[in-house]
């Protein structure tokens, strides 16, 4: 599966910087970018994708389909 | 039940922490700074940090305290300089910090592209397995 990391830079930086994962297993998205998360600043928002709230019996939902 | 967490959006406001990086941005953009402890005098405050730049067309310059990342200005919401000026300083500064950290990411097999937007932005995409 791909994985990404999209680090949105705007051209206005009083609206921050976003950065957003996508295919990273288990809580290594989270470790993917705590270091881009700390050099660029503080982080004022965190919040998990409707992907990320994919379950167990979900997962298995779709394995044996 | 267990989840199974597999991405997450996170907003950074931006600190300036890294001089070296900002010694580079300025050098790329041109503008002249200064670097060291110093009390800058803007309007009708002092404000302390370790480093100044003075950005074109501004009558004060930007003074950056690296110990907290704390960027201070005073532009009279534009009379005293365009606000664009300080944006482009900024989004330079946290291209070239995040491309660093990146880096690590090379090592792992991952590509790294700059995408300008059109509304301006860049978009740093660290990819893997496309």
């Amino acid at each position: 599966m791909a994985k990404f990391i999209r680090v949105n830079i705007p051209l206005d930086f009083t609206k921050g910087v976003t950065i957003e994962t996508e295919g990273f297993s288990g809580m290594g998205c989270k470790h993917a970018t705590d270091a881009l998360e700390k050099a660029l600043g503080q982080v004022t928002h965190d919040e998990d994708t409707e992907e990320m709230n994919f379950t167990e019996q979900q997962q298995h939902n779709q394995q044996t389909q | 039940m267990k989840r199974c967490l597999i991405s997450h959006v996170a907003t950074v406001a931006t600190a300036i922490k890294n001089v070296s990086i900002l010694i580079k941005t300025c050098q790329a953009l041109g503008i002249p700074f200064t670097q060291g402890q110093q009390s800058v005098q803007l309007y009708e405050r002092e404000v302390a940090g370790d480093f100044s730049c003075k950005l074109p067309g501004w009558y004060y310059p930007v003074v950056v305290d690296s110990q907290t990342g704390e960027i201070s200005y005073d532009n009279y919401k534009g009379s005293w300089g365009d606000e664009k000026e300080l944006h482009k300083v900024i989004q330079e500064y946290s291209l070239r910090t995040a491309e660093e950290e990146a880096s690590e990411f090379v090592l792992q097999g991952f590509t790294i592209e700059r995408q300008k937007q059109e509304n301006g932005d860049i978009q740093l995409v660290i990819s893997q397995g496309m």
